[in-house]
C-alpha cells in the first residue's frame, strides 16, 4: 500500500541510527531485560526465538507454540507455519516488518540468528481496561458502554452495533516514530466516497512523530487549526459513533485512545446529547433549546452585565436599578475588573477540580463555591448580582455535552468582556460579529460548519434545534451528501400511520 | 465564454437571491424613512410606497432580462456589459464611475451609522476608531468570498425577523384615524413622495454585480421578486406604523422616527429598546458594507487585472476608514446622501432601461451584419 | 498578514474606546425635575436623585468601606427658561449628574402660563430621556413638593410616577411625554397634563391642566371630569363613574369598558357638526338599598346615559369657550373630511356643534338581589 511505502521511506531518511541488519537489531534489543532471545534446540530442528515478554501472551506461547516445536515432524520454518494452531503466521525477510512486529508483541522465529529469514507468530497480549461506563458523556438512559484504550475492543464494540458486511474498517499507521494504528471506519454505500477519500488523504499527509489520542488527531487534521472551535467531534460513546456511521459519517479509531473521532460535523451537533434520542421528541427538543440558551447565556451574560453597568444605565428598568446599585455600591472595582476577577476564580476552581483527585476535588468545589463566593462579596470584591450571573454562566457552560466545545465557549467570554468594557454593547456586538464571520468561513472536511443554518437546509433542521419525531426524519443529513439519502421508506411509514386513524370508539 | 464561469464552489444557491436583494435594500436609510416619505403625501404616503415597490419590480425585470441575455456573450455582470457595449476605454471609464458610486454608498452607510452612534449612544466615539475596527470586520468577511457575504446577508435577515413583531407594541398608542381620509392628495404630492422614497429602495441594483455568482440563475428570478416584495411590505408596514403612531406635525420634527418609536418600547429587562435596536443595526451594516467592498474590489480587478482583489480590498477599506474620519458633521453626510440618492435614482430608473435598449439595438445590428 | 491584522485589532479597540463611561454607582441619576417660574424668563429648577444605598448593604459585613451612602438627593438653582438642569446643577453634584432615567417633570402654574415651548422642544431633541416620563403641573410650588418628606420612604420621584401611572390605568386619560409631544406638534390638537398637589404628607392627583399649544388656559377638576374627557379620547377598560340619581344617593358604575366613535358632517362649512358615540359597559358593585335590582336596568341605565351626554356636551362647549382642543376635534374633523380646510379651522372651531350619543350597558349587579 501507498501509505506503507511512504512511511518506510520516511523512516529510512530520518532514522539513520536504526539498525541495518538483524544482528544489530537483536544486539540493541538484548539490552532490555524484558527481551527474550534464545536458541531452541530439539532433535530434528533448531531455531532462534525472540519476543518481548512484556508484550506477548506468555501463556499462549507455552501452550500453543513451544510444545509443537518439539514434535518430530517439524524440520523447517514452513513446517511450523503449517502446524502451529495459530492463524495469520507470516514469513518475511523484511527487517522493518520484523522490528515493528516485535514491538507489537509478536514472536519471531529464525532459523539462523544472522539471517532475516523469519516467521512472525502473532501472540499479542490483549491487556487493558474492561469496557466501562462512560465518564465524560454520561447519559441517564441508553447504553452504558464506553470505548477503551484497546483498538480491537473498540472495533468489536462498533461491529456489534453494525452487523453488516458493508461496515468497512481500513487500517493505516500514523506517526513517524510511534506508528500508531488508526482505523478509518464507515459504511460503504452510505458514506460519501469523496469524504472518505479526503480523510484518507489527510491521514496520509499527516506529519507527526507520535499520536496518543483522538483529540490530537482531530487538532492535526481539522480544516482550520487556528480556530477556537473543534471541527470534529470526539466521543467516548460507541452508540453515538454507530449512529453517526448510520447517518453516513466517518469515524476514526486510534489505538490507545478511548475516544473515536466523528467527521464531518456541523456546529449544532456539539450541543446534542445522546439522551435526546432516547426520550420523546418534545422533551428532547426542550432540553436542546435549553442547552442552546445556556450557550448564549454563558457567553454573553457577564459581558452584557459589564456593558450595561458601565455605559447603558438607561437600559436598566427602574426597579432593578435599586438592587444593582446597592449591590455595586461597596465594590471597589469597575464592573469589568470584578467580572474578570470572578470569571478567573471560576476558571481556577474548574482547573483545580480537573487536576485534583476526585475526592479532594469535591471539597474544593464546596470551598470555592460557598466560602470564596460569600467572602468575596463581603470583602467588597464583587457584587452579589454578578456572583449569581457568573455562577450561572459557569453552570450553563457545562451543559454543552462536548468538552472541547464547552472549553471553547468558556474562553470566548473573556474577549467579549474586554470589548464590553471599551465599547459597551457595541463591543459585544462587534465581538459577536467577528465570531460569526469566523464561523461562516469555517468548514469541517470541506463541508460548511454552521450548515443547517447557512446554507439553509430545511431537511437538516429537523434534527438540530428541534428534534422532530423519528417518523419525520426519513432522510440522512444532506450536508454529508450521503450515497444513499434515505434512511427508510417514507411511504411505508405513512401507510402504517394511516391504519391507526379510527373514528371515536371504533 | 466558458472560462469566464465562476467555480461552483464559490456560487450560492438561488434562494439566497431573496436574502441579498431584500437585505441590500433595508439599510441605514430605513431609520429616516418615515419622515422622508410622508413629507409630501402625508397620510397617503403608503400609496407612493406601493407604487415605488411596483417600480422596483419593473426595474428588476429589466435587470434580469439584461443579465440573462448577456449570458450568451460573456460574464453577466455590469463590468463586463460595459466593456462589451462601449468598448474597453469607455467601458472602463463607466466602470470607474460605477465603482465610485458603490464606494460612496458603502462609505455613506458606515458614516450614517456612526452618526447615529454618536447621537444616541456614544457622543465621544471616534469615527476613525470605529471605522477602523469595522473595516477589520469587513475584511474578515470579504476575504471569505461571496459565499460568506451571502451568509452574512442571510443571518441579517434572520436577526431582523423579531423586529417585525416590534410593531405590535404600537397598538396601545395607535391613532388609526390618522390614515383618513384616504387618497386625499394630488398626483404631484404622491410622485414627490415616490421620488423621495426611492432612495430607501435603492441597493437591489447590486445584483448587476453578483448575478454570475448565483447557481441556476433561472430559479433565482422568483426569489429576486420575492425579495423586492418583502422590502415593499416592510416599508409599507413602516409607513403605516409611522403615520399611526406619530402625526404629520411630529414626523416633520423627527430625524430618525423609527428610533424615536423604539424609545417608548419596554421589555421586562430592557427599559429602552432603541439602544438595543441601534446595536442590532450593526448586523444590517455588516453585509451591506461587505457587499460594497466586494463590488469595489472586484471592479478594480476587472479594470486592472494586475491588481489582486485582496489588495484592492485592503486599499478600499483604508480609504473607507479615512473618509469616515474626515466627514465630521451632519450636513456633509446629508449632502452625500442626497448625491447618492440622485445618482442612484437615475442609475436605476433611467440607465438600466437604457442599457436594455442598447443591448437590443446591438442584437439587431448583429443580426443585420450576419 | 492575517495574524498581523488580528494583532492590530487590539490597539484599535483602545482607539475606539476612549469614551465617557456611566458606571451606575458612580453617577447621580435624576428622576424628577421641577420648574418654578419667577418671572423675567427665570426659573428655579430643582432635581431629585434617589439615594439607593442609605441603609448600607446587607451582608457586606463592614468590608469594602462605607457604602456610597448619603449622596446628594436634591438640588436647586435659578436659571433661564429652557436650560438643561443637569448642566446647570453640575457644580452641586458630588458625582456626574445624568438625566437618562428621568421619570417626572413638574411645572408650577406660573411656568405653564408663561409657556412650555422651550422645554418641549428640548425634550423632543434630547435622545437621552425616554418618552414615557410624565409632565405634570403642580398646584403650588414644585420645589416644595420635591423637597418635602412624605409618609412613604420611597423616593418622591417614584411616588409621583406610581401615583399618576396607577390613575391613568383608571379614570385619567393617558398623558406622558409621548402624548404631549403628539398633541403639541399635531395640527389642531392641544396637550393636557395631570395636576398634583401636596397635602400635608401626601401627594394628591387633583385634575387635568388644559394647555393651548404650550400655555395653560384652564383645568378639569376631579376624577369624574377626567373620566368624561377620557371617554372622548381613548377606548379604555377600568374606569369608574359615580352617578347621583337623587341628592346624596349614589350608584357607582365600575370596570367600565368604554369605546368611542366619531362622525363629522360638513367638516369644511362654517359650523361643522361633530357626532360622538360613546358606548360604556359596566358593572354595579356599590349599589343603593333604595333601588331594586330591576331598576338598574331601566331607570339607572337611562339616567346615566342622559347625564353623561349632558356632561360631555357641556364639557366640549367649555373647551370651545376657552378655545382649547384636548380631544383633538380638529384632527377628527380632518380625518373625516375630504380636502379639509386646515387653515380656517381655528376660527371655525368655536362655532362647531358637538353632539354626544351615549349608550350605557349594565352587565351585572353583584351577588345579591333586592326586590
Amino acid at each position: 500500500m501507498f501509505w506503507k511505502k511512504k512511511n518506510d521511506e520516511a523512516m529510512k531518511e530520518d532514522q539513520g541510527a536504526s539498525p541495518k541488519t538483524i544482528e544489530d537489531l537483536l544486539l540493541q534489543l538484548k539490552k532490555s531485560p524484558d527481551f527474550s532471545h534464545y536458541q531452541h534446540l530439539s532433535d530434528t530442528f533448531q531455531c532462534w526465538i525472540s519476543f518481548f515478554s512484556s508484550l506477548v501472551n506468555v501463556e499462549s506461547i507455552h501452550r500453543d507454540i513451544l510444545p509443537f516445536l518439539y514434535k518430530g515432524n517439524i524440520r523447517s520454518l514452513s513446517d511450523i507455519q503449517e502446524q502451529i494452531p495459530i492463524e495469520k503466521i507470516e514469513r518475511t525477510n523484511d527487517l522493518k516488518l520484523i522490528q515493528s512486529k516485535l514491538m507489537e508483541g509478536c514472536l519471531i522465529i529464525q532459523e539462523k540468528e544472522s539471517s532475516p529469514k523469519s516467521l512472525i507468530v502473532p501472540t499479542v497480549l490483549r491487556e487493558g481496561r474492561q469496557v466501562q461506563q462512560p465518564e465524560i458523556e454520561t447519559s441517564i438512559i441508553g447504553p452504558k458502554e464506553a470505548f477503551v484504550e484497546s483498538l480491537d475492543t473498540n472495533i468489536s464494540l462498533l461491529r456489534k452495533r453494525i452487523p453488516i458486511p458493508q461496515f468497512t474498517v481500513e487500517q493505516s499507521r500514523v506517526g513517524k516514530v510511534s506508528n500508531t494504528r488508526v482505523c478509518l471506519t464507515y459504511i460503504k454505500g452510505i458514506a460519501n466516497e469523496e469524504n472518505v477519500n479526503t480523510v484518507r488523504q489527510r491521514l496520509q499527509d499527516l506529519e507527526v512523530d507520535h499520536l496518543f489520542d483522538a483529540s490530537t488527531l482531530s487538532l492535526n487534521i481539522s480544516d482550520n487549526n487556528g480556530s477556537p472551535f473543534p471541527q470534529f467531534i470526539d466521543t467516548e460513546r460507541p452508540d453515538r459513533t454507530a449512529a453517526a456511521l448510520f447517518e453516513g459519517k466517518i469515524a476514526l479509531l486510534i489505538d490507545g485512545s478511548p475516544n473515536s473521532l466523528i467527521l464531518p460535523t456541523n456546529v449544532v451537533e456539539y450541543f446534542l446529547a445522546s439522551d435526546d434520542y432516547y426520550t420523546s421528541w418534545y422533551f428532547a427538543t426542550a432540553y436542546r433549546l435549553l442547552r442552546l440558551f445556556a450557550v448564549a447565556f454563558s457567553v454573553f451574560s457577564s459581558a452584557i452585565y459589564v456593558a450595561i453597568l458601565t455605559y447603558h444605565y438607561q437600559l436598566i428598568p427602574i426597579d432593578l436599578l435599586g438592587s444593582l446599585i446597592t449591590s455595586r455600591s461597596v465594590v471597589t472595582f469597575s464592573p469589568m475588573a470584578e467580572a474578570i476577577v470572578l470569571e478567573l476564580m471560576i476558571e481556577l476552581l474548574r482547573e483545580a477540580g480537573a487536576r485534583l483527585p476526585t475526592k479532594v476535588g469535591q471539597t474544593i468545589g464546596i470551598v470555592g463555591g460557598i466560602v470564596i463566593g460569600t467572602a468575596s462579596v463581603q470583602a467588597g470584591f464583587t457584587s452579589n448580582v454578578l456572583l449569581i450571573l457568573v455562577a450561572m454562566s459557569a453552570l450553563a457552560a457545562f451543559t454543552t455535552p462536548n468538552y472541547r466545545m464547552a472549553s471553547a465557549i468558556r474562553l470566548l467570554r473573556f474577549p467579549i468582556i474586554v470589548a464590553a468594557q471599551f465599547l459597551g454593547l457595541l463591543g459585544v456586538a462587534l465581538c459577536f460579529a467577528f465570531f460569526v464571520s469566523h464561523l461562516l468561513k469555517l468548514t469541517s472536511l470541506g463541508r460548511p460548519f454552521i450548515e443547517p443554518i447557512y446554507p439553509l437546509r430545511i431537511s437538516d433542521l429537523r434534527d438540530s434545534f428541534i428534534r422532530f419525531p423519528f417518523t419525520m426524519q426519513s432522510e440522512r443529513p444532506m450536508f454529508l451528501r450521503p450515497n444513499d439519502t434515505l434512511r427508510y421508506n417514507k411511504e411505508r411509514v405513512k401507510q402504517k400511520a394511516g391504519k391507526r386513524e379510527p373514528d371515536i370508539d371504533e | 465564454m466558458q472560462q469566464n464561469r465562476i467555480n461552483e464552489t464559490h456560487q450560492v444557491s438561488p434562494v439566497n437571491a431573496f436574502f441579498i436583494v431584500t437585505g441590500s435594500q433595508i439599510v441605514v436609510n430605513i431609520l429616516k424613512f418615515q419622515s422622508v416619505v410622508t413629507e409630501d403625501a402625508e397620510q397617503d404616503a403608503w400609496i407612493s410606497v406601493l407604487l415605488m415597490g411596483l417600480g422596483t419590480l419593473l426595474v428588476m425585470w429589466c435587470i434580469l432580462r439584461l443579465l440573462n441575455n448577456e449570458q450568451n456573450y460573456g460574464q453577466p455582470d455590469l463590468f463586463s456589459i460595459h466593456k462589451r457595449f462601449f468598448g474597453s476605454w469607455i467601458g472602463n471609464l463607466l466602470n470607474l464611475a460605477i465603482i465610485l458610486y458603490e464606494a460612496l454608498g458603502a462609505i455613506l452607510y458606515l458614516r450614517a451609522y456612526i452618526e447615529i452612534l454618536n447621537v444616541w449612544l456614544f457622543p465621544r466615539l471616534s469615527p476613525l476608531g470605529f471605522a477602523a475596527i469595522f473595516s477589520l470586520l469587513i475584511w474578515t468577511v470579504v476575504i471569505g468570498g461571496f459565499r460568506t457575504i451571502t451568509g452574512a446577508f442571510f443571518l441579517n435577515f434572520i436577526y431582523l425577523l423579531p423586529l417585525y413583531f416590534i410593531n405590535t407594541f404600537i397598538f396601545s398608542d395607535a391613532h388609526f384615524s390618522n390614515l383618513l381620509p384616504m387618497a386625499d392628495h394630488s398626483m404631484a404630492d404622491l410622485s414627490n413622495s415616490l421620488i423621495k422614497a426611492s432612495s430607501c429602495f435603492l441597493g437591489f441594483e447590486s445584483i448587476l454585480f453578483y448575478y454570475p455568482f448565483i447557481k441556476r440563475p433561472k430559479l433565482a428570478v422568483k426569489w429576486c421578486y420575492f425579495g423586492l416584495l418583502n422590502t415593499t411590505y416592510t416599508y409599507l408596514l413602516l409607513t403605516i406604523q409611522g403615520l399611526v403612531y406619530f402625526n404629520i406635525g411630529e414626523l416633520r420634527t423627527l430625524v430618525w422616527p423609527v428610533l424615536t418609536f423604539w424609545k417608548s418600547i419596554h421589555f421586562p429587562l430592557v427599559d429602552r429598546f432603541e439602544y438595543i435596536g441601534i446595536i442590532y443595526w450593526l448586523t444590517v451594516l455588516i453585509p451591506n458594507v461587505s457587499l460594497g467592498a466586494w463590488i469595489v474590489s472586484r471592479g478594480v480587478k476587472q479594470i486592472a487585472p494586475v491588481i489582486k482583489q485582496k489588495y484592492a480590498l485592503v486599499a478600499f477599506l483604508l480609504i473607507l476608514t479615512a473618509v469616515c474620519a474626515i466627514m465630521q458633521s451632519r450636513p456633509q453626510i446629508e449632502w452625500i446622501n442626497a448625491l447618492i440618492s440622485h445618482i442612484g435614482f437615475y442609475l436605476v430608473f433611467v440607465y438600466i432601461p437604457f442599457l436594455l435598449i442598447w443591448q437590443w439595438l446591438l442584437k439587431i445590428k448583429e443580426g443585420k451584419s450576419q | 498578514m492575517r495574524k498581523l491584522l488580528n494583532i492590530a485589532a487590539v490597539p484599535l479597540l483602545f482607539l475606539g474606546g476612549c469614551m465617557q463611561d456611566n458606571i451606575i454607582d458612580d453617577i447621580l441619576m435624576v428622576e424628577a425635575e421641577g420648574y418654578d417660574y419667577i418671572g423675567n424668563d427665570q426659573v428655579i429648577g430643582t432635581i431629585t436623585t434617589p439615594n439607593y444605598a442609605q441603609g448600607g448593604v446587607s451582608g457586606s459585613g463592614g468590608g469594602g468601606g462605607p457604602a456610597t451612602a448619603s449622596m446628594m438627593t436634591s438640588a436647586s438653582a435659578i436659571t433661564y427658561d429652557g436650560r438643561s438642569l443637569v448642566e446647570k446643577l453640575t457644580p452641586e453634584g458630588q458625582k456626574a449628574i445624568r438625566a437618562g432615567k428621568l421619570r417626572v417633570q413638574l411645572f408650577n402654574e406660573a411656568l405653564l402660563r408663561h409657556g412650555l415651548k422651550k422645554l418641549i422642544h428640548f425634550r423632543n431633541q434630547d435622545p437621552d430621556v425616554g418618552r414615557d416620563l410624565f409632565l405634570v403641573m403642580v398646584d403650588g410650588n414644585s420645589k416644595d413638593l420635591l423637597q418635602s418628606t412624605y409618609q412613604t420612604a420611597i423616593p418622591v420621584s417614584r411616588y409621583i410616577y406610581d401615583l399618576i401611572f396607577q390613575n391613568q390605568q383608571q379614570n385619567y386619560p393617558r398623558s406622558n411625554l409621548s402624548t404631549v409631544l403628539y398633541n403639541y406638534y399635531g395640527y389642531n390638537t392641544d396637550p393636557f397634563m395631570p395636576i398634583i398637589k401636596k397635602e400635608q404628607d401626601h401627594i394628591v392627583l387633583t385634575g387635568i391642566a388644559l394647555l393651548k399649544r404650550d400655555q395653560y388656559v384652564g383645568r378639569l377638576n376631579g376624577q369624574q371630569e377626567a373620566f368624561l374627557l377620557k371617554t372622548l379620547i381613548e377606548n379604555f377598560n377600568y374606569g369608574f363613574y359615580d352617578y347621583t340619581f337623587k341628592p346624596n344617593q349614589h350608584v357607582v358604575l365600575e370596570n367600565v369598558n368604554s369605546s368611542r366613535h366619531y362622525d363629522v358632517k360638513n367638516g369644511n362649512s362654517a359650523e361643522p357638526n361633530i357626532y360622538a358615540t360613546v358606548t360604556l359597559k359596566g358593572y354595579v358593585r356599590q349599589g343603593n338599598p333604595l333601588l331594586a335590582t330591576q331598576d338598574y336596568y331601566s331607570e339607572i341605565q337611562t339616567g346615566i346615559q342622559s347625564e353623561i351626554k349632558r356632561a360631555l356636551e357641556k364639557m366640549v362647549v367649555g373647551f370651545q369657550k376657552m378655545d382649547v382642543d384636548p380631544i383633538g376635534i380638529g384632527d377628527i374633523a380632518r380625518s373625516y373630511t375630504r380636502h379639509f380646510d386646515e387653515r380656517s379651522w381655528p376660527e371655525r372651531y368655536p362655532r362647531a356643534h358637538f353632539h354626544a350619543k351615549v349608550k350605557v350597558m349594565l352587565v351585572e349587579t353583584g351577588i345579591s338581589n333586592v326586590r
